[in-house]
């Protein structure tokens, strides 16, 4: 990853601990809802936490081409960079 | 930005719903000045959109459509973000003699692929000409569409560019008036067809009869224009007895469900509806900060429907927001299926929720629902929440499976008739055959009994389950679980039972063909990645050996079977990562 993105990729890291009982390593390639267990509502809560964080709305359109964590931190920078 | 448009109109007199079509209701509300408000998930004023505006665009899109020369009655797929642009179009749609048919939105993360795939068969199984999606989502539009030869996909900005053709007849009173995808299951998905007599008749009840609806009534409301909760109650029947409504949108009503009581509380709504998902939602997230800012003595209805109405949620919410001015006799259960476009009963206003509690082992044994002894234990017995009678000109029946009319107290399943029962699916007569009597009632598929006039709803459509106030079909969970390397067509049951909590734990069978645990053990993970991904929920994953899943006679899963040989420990759950993971949370 980037730099720049490194930062925003640690703090997600820890926004989704709560839903990863099984300890597993994240990583960018992490399949947020294959990998973790995130149903539909904790994924709301995650993604109310992320806006909250960095002041921002994640439209729907892009909440559904989100897979892996490497995709969050990358709609998180690109929409707060554009902000 | 000014303030929303008004409660009631200055001058304008109210009229309560007397119109033939909603192009004659909206004529009239166009004199006054009540109209839909759009709110931000921060409770920012975003646009408002006074019935007269609302006219003036729609009436200039209807040119525009009807300049494509299209055949009277083409479908138009719109997809229903709450905005002015999805209401412009779909009574665009109206003027123009053209069927709007509403889609949804994807609401998972990951979700892409499988939205894709199910609005592509909505708009196939509609035979959309026109698709129209707001830039945000024509992207996924197109995708879905790319195969449908001819289709026009464009955004509300590109229609409002088109040449405007003069000459357009709005849809008469004999007419049809929307398509509604939210029944069957997204691989099989069926359009109700909704004629302007059904959505007329079936918006008046409920104005003069389910709601009582008066001039200074207002509406606030999250609900998804794609169901009939949000488009018949909070689009048409405002628009019929020219109120106001104050809209929240669906995912942000998720996010910050709060944002819907605040809403209420400073527009003073008073007419406002939810599963019983939506109040315990808010309940859970209320600090008592929160609580103190709120006024909630204004909300007159707060209606329940699209799940079974449990009653703790409710005494929950009433108790908790009990500070805010919160009436609990502002509750009010209601039943209702798209099929009747939307209404079928409402309980009595102004009263407390009404439970009939019975003996659980007697309605198992017997089929008849008998009043628990008042020192039964609560594990004995269950609360049914009684749901109203019929409004007028509507008929309710309960029957058994070999069609004979039940009694009161005798639990069977539910069938109606009247002047808001739809005609049919689109174009699919085998379905309509299939919930339709040689007497000429629709059965809803769902379970019930009468109690002094009154419907109690025991159990809804056989297969469906309902989590977080979304309806999954088992369908579109084993259809997902398919698509995995290594299990074929036919080796997957889905269905539901009641956890712990009171809530639903849905349970997937799977026949696989390997002894290998690693095998095994990645293969349950597999299935319960894809599931989550597919329909956001998380479920109990069982392996079974071939063949081993129950057929029905005419050689069709048997998912009520499958239910039961699992609750009677036929298949052994495996030691896997995903059951242990639903067993901590």
């Amino acid at each position: 990853m980037q730099n720049d993105v490194e930062p925003i990729f640690q703090r997600t890291c820890a926004l989704l601990q709560p839903f990863n009982p099984r300890g597993i390593e994240i990583s960018p390639d992490t399949d947020i809802t294959g990998d973790l267990e995130i149903d539909s509502v904790a994924v709301l809560d995650l993604i109310m936490e992320v806006e909250d964080e960095y002041g921002i709305s994640l439209p729907m359109n892009l909440i559904s081409e989100i897979r892996t964590v490497g995709d969050l931190v990358r709609a998180i920078h690109q929409i707060a960079g554009a902000k | 930005m000014d303030s929303p448009t008004p409660a009631a109109n200055a001058s304008l007199r109210f009229r309560a719903g007397d119109f033939q079509t909603l192009a004659d209701a909206l004529d009239y509300a166009a004199r006054g000045e009540t109209g839909f408000n759009y709110y931000s998930v921060r409770g920012e004023l975003k646009t408002r959109l006074p019935y007269a505006e609302l006219r003036t665009s729609a009436l200039d899109l209807a040119g525009r459509l009807h300049g494509l020369e299209l055949e009277r009655g083409a479908r138009v797929a719109l997809v229903a973000e709450t905005s002015p642009d999805f209401h412009r179009l779909f009574f665009a749609c109206q003027y123009a003699g053209l069927i709007p048919v509403p889609m949804p939105l994807p609401m998972n993360l990951g979700g892409k692929d499988a939205y894709v795939r199910q609005i592509g068969r909505m708009m196939d199984s509609a035979s959309a000409s026109v698709a129209v999606a707001s830039s945000d989502f024509i992207g996924l539009v197109r995708e879905a569409g790319s195969e449908r030869a001819g289709m026009l996909m464009a955004t509300p900005e590109e229609i409002a560019e088109l040449p405007f053709r003069d000459g357009f007849v709005p849809f008469g009173p004999d007419e049809p008036c929307y398509i509604q995808y939210s029944s069957g299951s997204t691989s099989a998905p069926k359009g109700v067809f909704v004629s302007q007599s059904c959505a007329v008749n079936n918006t008046r009840s409920i104005i003069n009869h389910g709601l009582k609806i008066h001039q200074g009534d207002r509406c606030v409301s999250w609900l998804p224009l794609y169901h009939d909760m949000g488009l018949v109650g909070f689009c048409l029947t405002p628009l019929m007895s020219q109120m106001s409504v104050d809209y929240l949108g669906t995912a942000d009503f998720a996010r910050r469900p709060l944002g819907w009581l605040r809403l209420i509380s400073e527009n003073r709504g008073t007419l406002s509806f939810s599963p019983p998902f939506g109040y315990d939602l808010c309940q859970r997230r209320a600090s008592d900060s929160a609580i103190g800012e709120f006024d909630l003595s204004s909300w007159r209805v707060a209606g329940i429907g699209g799940d079974m109405v449990k009653v703790g949620v409710l005494e929950r919410f009433a108790e908790r927001f009990e500070a805010s001015g919160f009436r609990r006799s502002a509750f009010v259960a209601s039943y209702g299926l798209a099929e009747s476009t939307l209404a079928v009963s409402f309980a009595p206003l102004d009263g407390e929720i009404e439970t009939d509690r019975i003996d659980k082992r007697e309605l198992a044994r017997t089929g008849r629902t008998v009043p628990a002894a008042p020192d039964a234990p609560p594990e004995a017995t269950r609360s049914f929440v009684l749901c109203g009678r019929p409004m007028p000109g509507h008929q309710l029946e309960i029957r058994d499976d070999l069609g004979r009319t039940l009694g009161e107290r005798e639990v069977g399943r539910i069938l109606i008739k009247g002047p808001s029962v739809m005609e049919g699916y689109f174009e699919n007569p085998i379905a309509t055959a299939a919930i339709t009597t040689p007497d000429g009632w629709l059965d809803t598929g769902d379970l019930g009994y009468m109690l002094n006039g009154q419907l109690v709803v025991t159990g809804r459509s056989k297969d469906l389950i309902i989590c977080n106030g979304r309806n999954i079909w088992p369908q579109d969970i084993e259809w997902a679980i398919e698509r995995i390397d290594g299990i074929r067509r036919g080796d997957a049951a889905a269905f539901s039972v009641e956890s712990p909590d009171n809530g639903e734990q849905v349970v997937t069978i799977v026949q696989c063909r390997t002894g290998d645990p690693e095998r095994r053990e990645s293969l349950i993970r597999e299935i319960s990645a894809a599931v989550r991904t597919s329909t956001g929920v998380d479920c109990e994953v069982v392996l079974a050996p071939p063949r081993s899943l129950p057929l029905t006679s005419s050689g069709k899963l048997s998912r009520a079977a499958t239910k039961a040989k699992y609750l009677a420990g036929v298949f052994t759950p495996s030691p896997s990562v995903a059951t242990s993971a639903v067993a901590e949370s």
